[in-house]
């Protein structure tokens, strides 16, 4: 139970044959995609930092003594947005545990105090406050206009929509009134999840809150756990699932989309042509890809597809610490993405994730970025 | 190392920008080793040039510093090839990525180092035209796959990927650029024919003669129609003798058989028997048409063949393939078969093979002594077969996992495969994309007039031996 070490890991690692179908992102079709699919390999070029054969490279470096945590060895390790593209191409037996490879080797490196001060920073302010921002827990409710309270629904907002993307909640908390669903929020006392921590491999850190975060969800009775954060999505369903929190298997945990699918039933057309950007977290790594998807159609957007889309969307570049320690970089890769869906020549390019929205705004595209739930908002 | 680092790290600088240019200890470790069981070895430093002309610059500072120069594309070979015998500058063309021209009434595409073979099938794609895929990782070079004599598929009654070679530009050891084929005599890439075959002085040379920055190659448009037919045999002898006659129809696009243990997914590692009650040899034909009766006549033709093969008591009967190993023959490029999926899940890492040509009726021998070598040695004799223009050229190899975990699991298996290539030797068979330890065995053999010309281009072209040396063995 728990976080995998490097050195549970190095059968896996093996199992990795350096083919290199990582690097790029290709389907059949027909007809046939081919895009690229690693922002740090795009950025860096390298093969020490393209696709997990970089990942896996680093690993037997490190297990069997090959290198230190050189500077480029470090750099690669976290400049990778562990966005699971790579992982999503890898046809091996070291396919399931890439990204926990490299988390576990993040790890290592936080051990050996080779890490992005940044990330240090996350961890001291989530430790202390209890959200990676280092904002007073009280400001986790200055979304909401009343305290929500009551009901079978807990609604789990997420420290990045409550205190960065405030528009995020806020429509969340019109469309459950919409429909009359009565739901609950843990405001001050909503413990981040962690992830920011795991993915920067920042472990003990995580440990302190974790149970924490669980009691909090737990103490109010509430089973039904709902989330508009892909991040916290994927977290407390698959990192937490590892571990033997008490109350924690009798809590049913979804995404807003999964929610809200059969709930929905709009009042008006939203007429709009949007691009969907599949979020890492609630697409490749949650495999919620048709729902959010489903949900669009159901409001009447006109929905076009990126080419990369569903397991080969190629990532915002916020995730996996980036945003925080290479905010150049992440924006670097965002402006990509954006530059991808304004081709289409859509009106909105929506997601299902504030970090996304965050950063895919950052790129300051000449068309609205959305949550989806914004959307839905619009056509109650 | 006889030449000064730091002066030519430098240099690297002054030409590309310190961006592209590394000495990192993890970069070098990262290009290091492949796939197969050659020896890990670190570059000295890696570098990656984005025009023809930092090239050139390039190798006249090599020159100047007499220091080592691998190129490199995506390292996916299984042969070793682009790990540094000695060390040196990796240069990774990977950012010369462009798809220069395609035409389409000449059928031919030209290409610079880094096109993947997964970016080339979408361009062409949307023209209607294909080339000769591997089954490699679509991520590989499609012209370092050419250059080194690499199989394709579908297209495999034209030849190997080195027959579909129409021009090219190369920049050679000393600098100078050079264009061959009509690219040389007139600016247009369309053929090799009818001048003098110096490009035959880079083709299958391993990287030792020069960097190749631009290739013509031949593609074919996509049939509209497509079939694959597919048989079983008891045993190799029987199944050569279907191939040798149906093969010599040259209407298959692909024309292969393999053995039980390679139809396993994944090869079974260490070896297991087969079961009693299963053939031991399968083959697909993938057969296609312009029209419906193009691919029926070709379907009577295979029909034919088998007909004869069983009237003279053959094993070969039809066997059913499953659907999706059927669309993987003509699905390419795959990241299914072509990702080693199917060669080394759960083995460990490695993959390596004897990949000869082996003349087709030769190939019962040398497979029952295959057998015998890797059933000793606990691997499994997963061999395949392939016809290439008809009957004109044989390829035999055996996909041979293994642990890279255990030095004496990687030691058996190179040891296997050397053994297996000796009787690949024996037989008539040459390797193709050989590690230094297959030259080894070549050269043993080898017409001493044959060696001693290879040693003379070789110095005509690199005389201070800066481009990959050790590689071809000569020098």
């Amino acid at each position: 139970m728990g976080f995998k070490k490097l050195e549970e890991l190095k059968d896996a690692v093996y199992m990795c044959t350096y083919c290199g179908t990582c690097k790029v992102a290709y389907t059949y079709g027909p007809p046939p995609l081919f895009a690229p699919i690693c922002p740090q390999g795009e950025r860096f070029k390298f093969d020490a930092y393209l696709g997990s054969r970089s990942k896996s490279a680093m690993a037997k470096a490190i297990l069997t003594g090959a290198t230190g945590w050189t500077d480029t060895l470090v750099n690669s390790l976290f400049t990778c947005n562990v966005c699971g593209g790579c992982e999503y191409q890898c046809q091996t037996d070291f396919k399931p545990e890439i990204l926990h490879t490299i988390e576990a080797l993040r790890y290592e490196a936080v051990k050996a105090g080779r890490f992005p001060k940044e990330h240090g920073r996350i961890a001291e302010n989530v430790l202390k406050y209890r959200n990676p921002y280092g904002e007073d827990p009280e400001r986790k409710e200055d979304w909401a206009d009343s305290k929500y309270e009551g009901g079978e629904l807990l609604y789990f907002v997420g420290c990045t929509a409550a205190l960065r993307r405030p528009e995020i909640p806020k429509a969340a908390a019109e469309v459950f009134k919409a429909l009359g669903i009565e739901f609950t929020i843990l405001g001050k006392d909503e413990v981040c999840c962690g992830s920011p921590l795991i993915r920067t491999g920042q472990w003990d850190a995580a440990e302190q809150i974790m149970g924490e975060t669980i009691d909090r969800i737990v103490e109010t009775g509430i089973t039904d756990v709902v989330t508009t954060c892909a991040g916290c999505y994927k977290t407390l369903t698959r990192d937490y699932a590892s571990f033997d929190f008490k109350g924690y298997d009798k809590l049913k945990f979804q995404h807003i989309t999964q929610y809200l699918l059969d709930k929905i039933n709009p009042s008006s057309s939203l007429g709009m042509k949007v691009t969907y950007h599949d979020p890492c977290h609630l697409g490749r790594q949650a495999e919620v890809y048709e729902e959010p998807r489903e949900i669009l159609r159901k409001i009447g957007a006109e929905l076009i597809e990126m080419p990369r889309n569903r397991g080969n969307a190629y990532c915002c570049g916020a995730g996996g610490g980036v945003k925080g320690a290479f905010p150049d970089l992440a924006l670097e890769t965002s402006k990509k993405r954006v530059e991808e869906a304004e081709s289409l020549g859509i009106e909105a390019i929506v997601t299902a994730c504030p970090f996304c929205v965050r950063n895919l705004q950052d790129a300051e595209p000449s068309v609205p970025v959305y949550d989806i739930i914004e959307l839905v908002r619009k056509t109650l | 190392m006889s030449w000064d680092k730091e002066r030519v790290y430098k240099k690297l600088v002054d030409i590309l920008g310190d961006e592209w240019v590394s000495d990192d200890e993890f970069v070098r470790f990262a290009y290091s080793y492949d796939l197969s069981f050659v020896e890990p070895k670190m570059p000295d430093i890696v570098a990656l040039p984005e025009t023809v002309e930092e090239i050139q610059e390039i190798l006249k500072m090599a020159n100047e510093e007499k220091v080592p120069v691998v190129p490199f594309t995506a390292g996916t070979n299984i042969g070793g090839l682009c790990i540094p015998e000695k060390g040196g500058i990796i240069l990774d063309l990977k950012r010369m990525n462009r798809i220069i021209e395609i035409n389409e009434e000449m059928r031919y595409a030209v290409i610079e180092p880094g096109v993947s073979h997964a970016q080339l099938a979408e361009a062409l794609y949307r023209k209607g035209l294909q080339f000769g895929w591997p089954v490699g990782p679509p991520s590989a070079s499609v012209l370092a796959c050419a250059i080194n004599h690499g199989i394709g598929h579908l297209t495999g009654r034209y030849g190997l990927n080195s027959q579909m070679i129409t021009s090219m530009e190369v920049v050679l050891p000393t600098g100078e650029l050079v264009r061959l084929g009509s690219a040389g005599i007139t600016g247009s890439w369309h053929a090799l024919y009818p001048v003098p075959r110096l490009d035959g002085m880079f083709i299958g040379m391993l990287g030792t003669t020069g960097i190749v920055t631009k290739l013509g190659i031949n593609v074919w448009a996509i049939p509209d129609y497509r079939d694959v037919l597919t048989v079983s045999a008891e045993n190799i002898e029987d199944m050569t003798s279907y191939m040798i006659r149906w093969g010599r129809y040259e209407a298959a696009d692909d024309l292969t058989a393999v053995s039980w243990w390679l139809a396993q997914i994944p090869i079974p590692y260490p070896y297991r028997p087969k079961p009693d009650d299963e053939p031991e040899w399968f083959s697909y034909s993938v057969i296609s048409g312009y029209t419906e009766k193009e691919l029926e006549a070709k379907r009577e033709m295979w029909e034919m063949a088998l007909r004869e093969e069983q009237e003279n008591g053959s094993s070969v009967k039809e066997y059913e393939y499953p659907e999706e190993a059927k669309r993987a023959r003509t699905q390419l490029p795959s990241q299914i078969v072509g990702s080693t999926k199917n060669y080394a899940k759960s083995a460990g890492g490695g993959i390596s093979w004897p990949g000869t040509f082996t003349p087709a009726p030769k190939w019962p021998e040398a497979f029952n002594r295959w057998k015998e070598i890797y059933i000793r040695r606990g691997l499994s004799p997963s061999v395949r077969v392939t016809l290439y223009r008809g009957t004109h050229y044989g390829m035999l190899r055996a996909m041979t996992p293994f642990d890279k975990r255990d030095p004496e699991k990687i030691r058996n298996a190179k040891e296997a495969i050397v053994e297996a290539l000796q009787v690949a030797l024996d037989v008539g068979g040459i390797p193709y994309k050989p590690p230094i330890e297959f030259l080894e065995e070549v050269y043993k053999r080898a017409d001493p007039g044959y060696v001693e010309l290879v040693k003379r281009v070789k110095d005509m072209l690199d005389p201070n031996n800066i481009m990959n040396p050790g590689k071809l063995l000569v020098r």
